[in-house]
């Protein structure tokens, strides 16, 4: 089969990446403040706690169609990014666990509910990683 | 593993958004490529070679 030519690709996240990702946080944060600064009737506050799923639902379609239109290198970058997250965050998620272990109690933390911020924070700084050994 | 990708390139007078651009990969992958950062897939090294109308033993070289 020829190669034909084809528009580049970005080096960078696509830009949908990046908004369907702001758009499923933004919707978290507002179902957030629904439920805990206003007094919604029940089937509301119940709308609002699933409302992020559709956010996700649809960050997680655009991200897999930004996968099948990257290249292999680039795909090798977001695993290798993933690789090493997700050993990360389960090592911290260990070790905060047996500090409060030998703690004797409940660590001064942020509690469970805000404890997700690290992950896609940590995930951030491993696709640097990757993306600078690839540089 | 070695290869001359930059060599043909450079005797092509393309750059490597040039480059990248004819594969179809990303300007990064062709800067990996070149400075042995990163090995293609047999799939990229044939589409490479074809550019070149060489086989993919003559650019790369274990």
């Amino acid at each position: 089969m020829e190669s034909q030519p084809i528009i580049p690709l970005a080096t960078r996240p696509p830009r949908r990446v990046l908004v369907a990702g702001a758009v499923w946080i933004i919707v978290y944060l507002s179902a957030r403040f629904l439920l805990e600064e206003t007094r919604l009737a029940d089937p509301l506050r119940l709308a609002a706690a699933f409302a992020p799923l559709f956010a996700f639902f649809w960050f997680v379609w655009v991200v897999q169609r930004a996968l099948k239109g990257a290249d292999e290198l680039q795909r090798l970058i977001q695993l290798e990014a993933l690789a090493l997250a997700f050993p990360t965050t389960m090592v911290v998620m260990m070790t905060l666990g047996l500090m409060e272990i030998y703690h004797g109690g409940r660590l001064a933390l942020p509690p469970l509910r805000d404890l997700w911020a690290m992950l896609p924070a940590l995930y951030a700084i491993c696709v640097a990683v990757a993306y600078w050994r690839y540089r | 593993m070695r290869n001359d990708l930059r060599e043909r390139r450079a005797g092509r007078g393309w750059s490597q958004g040039d480059l990248a651009e004819r594969l179809g990969v990303s300007r990064q992958t062709v800067n990996a490529i070149e400075t042995g950062k990163y090995s293609p897939s047999l799939e990229l090294a044939f589409k490479i070679a074809r550019l070149f109308r060489t086989s993919v033993e003559d650019v790369f070289q274990s």
